[in-house]
């Protein structure tokens, strides 16, 4: 009977965890919660809390438990550092989120989830946390601010830039690394007319978010920008990076049809295996291209600039993530403690020796270029100066609509199964309806 | 002795006490869910519009209903239903029977027949992308080692290909359990029935067409409720094998990127109502189909 009872009071429990607590956040939320919360700023006193909080974030940013004992040590907040998989964590955000409830207190914020999320009202605005000197200090925090509300602070500065197999241009006899797109296009036929690999270009053609990622990336950088003023699609633009891809596979042959089922982790295991001549990465990739462990090609590789055209050196754009609070989280301000020590030069170093994440204040990364500890950091450094955004009215709302129907024109025309004038008619109109809305 | 007088109060009472954590679980994880689904299918609720909310009624539906892009969903769903449940059927019954046949190796044979079915879809999955992949897959290096192609074959990137493979991926997990539930209907056959047919000059054909698979009946239609729900609700399998591909999305795929990465909750739980009644109409078929009467003149 006893056992009864406790199932009866278990299913209970679970059905009034089942019941709408609270009316969904609106529009303009949490600014009040925010309000309530004393402002905390970089040279508060350190003050003991005794409080417990989950983190939740991917593998990429996983720090050694140690570092984390030290700031329960020193803040009194006990940390529950939760790694999930990068693309489960939105569906995480969301499930909590429709619940009323926080999936953490400490939430991973992807760059491409900022204007989704601006819309949904679903993290705490953090503008009454940071102070000017952060905001200086830590540029990309541009990125997460959505109608003028900080939603999260980046804790991993990423952005593309080239890496190439220094070893087979040599052999192709080419002594400088190309300057624009034309040129790099020279330099892989004359790779592959050398004999040297098949295939010298990868780029992610499947339908996956690196594709669109991809996709963006080239027409920025090749043609120019991806939208109109008006917010409208640059059909030109897109049409170009269209019948460039098409041309590459299908008349040039220099990128792998294989490509169109291969996500961006494939490719880059291509240029490991060192069947790859050049790939667009992030910052990491050429201490992985020197990792014995997984590559073939130690010390083959070098940084490049992300290729240009006509008087346009250079252009890229960031995929910062950063971390933010959820407006349903009971422990708001030891969360933003953990998120103010998350991005202190200490766990900013301990994530760059750990996972290679590049430090995301200016002043730390500076200063592991003058240190020496960032392998081809004036590289890096030049490449840094050419960061953009490909939205710079802000990553609309609709992006993962957006970037769904990218990857699908993207992999029709890679595939052969739809025109490159096709696919940019497909965006545009699709780009349309979302104005629309 | 203490003896319970029948039809005392304890005696009424007790069997209900008994039942209702099981019925309060059921409501809680089954029932609520699904009639806060039907709810929010009639609602505005797109999270990423929080000002437009409101009871809409069948608004959803209506703009489920005439998006063109459902409709390939629908169709690849259907053309993987049918290969699922035509290959499920028939190589489960063929592996039973193979597998009734008394053989020193039965339970070895029986262990690795059923091992597939203990995977997890999405294992499952990735399992099987590794051996279709273009350039690193096992049946690429195989035809390209035996000459039998000069480049690579494409498994993946060929809608028709793709739902094909993701068809006998998803029967490499459903066989084994179809096996199992045929094997234990074959065992309950009585055997006097054959030997009866048989002095009757029945063979095994007729044996089969008129004994084994009238009796196996009550099976099938087990084996193809559940199929049809492996059917419907496909999505880890394709994921893995394709992504979110707009070309090779099932109904489940679709209704996830309404609901997860649209987080339009209204339409997405739309969505997964219809999904529930297509799931529903063909097992009210299979159940029909299982309690129709087997009759020997």
């Amino acid at each position: 009977m006893k056992k009864t009872l406790f199932i009866c009071v278990i299913a209970m429990l679970v059905l009034a965890a089942c019941t709408p607590k609270a009316p969904a956040p609106t529009a303009a939320p949490a600014t009040e919660a925010a309000a309530t919360e004393a402002p905390v700023t970089e040279t508060a006193a350190p003050q003991k809390m005794d409080a417990s909080i989950t983190v939740m974030v991917p593998p990429w940013a996983e720090i050694p438990s140690e570092l984390i004992d030290k700031f329960t040590k020193e803040t009194g907040i006990k940390v529950d550092m939760q790694i999930v998989g990068w693309d489960e964590i939105h569906n995480k955000i969301a499930i909590a989120a429709a619940g009323n409830t926080a999936a953490a207190d400490v939430v991973e914020v992807d760059w491409s989830w900022v204007g989704e999320f601006a819309s949904t009202g679903w993290f705490m605005p953090l503008n009454e946390f940071v102070t000017e000197d952060m905001k200086k200090d830590i540029p990309l925090i541009q990125t997460f601010t959505a109608g003028g509300n900080i939603l999260a602070i980046p804790y991993a500065n990423d952005f593309r830039i080239g890496t190439y197999n220094k070893a087979h241009f040599d052999a192709a006899g080419i002594k400088e690394p190309p300057k624009t797109w034309d040129e790099l296009v020279q330099a892989a036929q004359a790779i592959k007319k050398a004999g040297i690999v098949q295939y010298p270009l990868g780029f992610p053609l499947s339908a996956s978010e690196g594709a669109t990622t991809y996709f963006l990336l080239i027409t920025l950088s090749r043609s120019g920008p991806v939208f109109n003023e008006d917010g409208t699609l640059n059909k030109e633009n897109v049409l170009s990076t269209m019948q460039f891809i098409y041309d590459l596979i299908y008349n040039q042959k220099l990128v792998d049809p294989n490509c169109t089922v291969m996500i961006d982790r494939e490719i880059a295991a291509n240029m490991y295996a060192g069947n790859q001549s050049f790939i667009n990465g992030d910052p990491g990739m050429l201490t992985r291209t020197n990792d014995p462990e997984r590559s073939k090609v130690v010390g083959q590789t070098a940084r490049m600039l992300v290729p240009g055209h006509g008087d346009v050196r250079s252009a890229t754009f960031g995929l910062p993530e950063g971390i933010g609070i959820p407006v349903n989280s009971k422990n708001k301000e030891a969360a933003w403690k953990f998120i103010e020590w998350f991005v202190s030069p200490e766990a900013a170093l301990a994530q760059f020796e750990v996972n290679g994440s590049l430090p995301v204040r200016t002043s730390i990364f500076s200063e592991y270029v003058n240190e020496g500890k960032l392998e081809q950091g004036d590289v890096l450094l030049e490449q840094v100066g050419y960061v953009t955004s490909f939205a710079p009215a802000g990553i609309p709302a609709w992006y993962p609509k957006f970037s769904l129907v990218v990857q699908e024109a993207l992999n029709k025309v890679a595939t052969g199964t739809m025109s490159p004038e096709a696919a940019t008619d497909m965006i545009a109109s699709a780009v349309d309806s979302f104005l629309k809305e | 002795m203490f003896k319970q007088k029948p039809g005392s109060r304890k005696d009424t009472v007790l069997p209900y006490l008994l039942i209702l954590p099981m019925v309060l679980i059921i409501v809680g994880l089954v029932y609520y869910p699904v009639g806060r689904t039907i709810m929010t299918s009639f609602e505005a609720k797109d999270f990423t519009k929080p000002l437009q909310t409101g009871f809409v009624f069948l608004d959803n539906y209506k703009a489920l209903l005439t998006d063109s892009t459902i409709w390939h969903s629908v169709t690849n769903t259907l053309y993987v239903l049918v290969l699922i449940l035509v290959g499920t059927i028939t190589l489960g019954i063929f592996t039973s029977l193979v597998l009734f046949k008394d053989s020193p190796i039965k339970g070895f044979v029986l262990a690795i027949t059923i091992l597939p079915w203990a995977l997890p879809p999405i294992v499952n999955g990735l399992l099987w992308r590794g051996v279709f992949h273009p350039q690193f897959g096992i049946i690429n290096k195989l035809l390209l080692e035996l000459n039998i192609v000069e480049t690579g074959i494409q498994w993946l990137s060929k809608p028709f290909l793709v739902l094909t493979i993701a068809s006998l991926v998803v029967m490499w997990r459903t066989v084994p359990l179809a096996s199992m539930v045929f094997l234990s209907a074959l065992t309950a056959i009585p055997s006097d029935i054959y030997e009866s047919a048989q002095m009757d000059g029945c063979n095994s054909v007729s044996a089969f067409r008129y004994i084994t698979l009238p009796m196996l009946r009550p099976s099938i239609a087990i084996v193809l409720t559940l199929t049809s729900f492996v059917g419907v609700n496909l999505f880890d399998e394709i994921v893995s094998l394709t992504g979110f591909s707009g070309q090779t999305r099932t109904l489940l795929v679709e209704a996830y990127i309404r609901l997860f990465s649209f987080l339009n909750f209204g339409q997405g739980s739309a969505f997964v109502a219809l999904i529930m009644l297509a799931s529903a109409v063909p097992t009210y078929f299979y159940i029909r189909y299982l309690n129709a009467q087997v009759e020997y003149s």
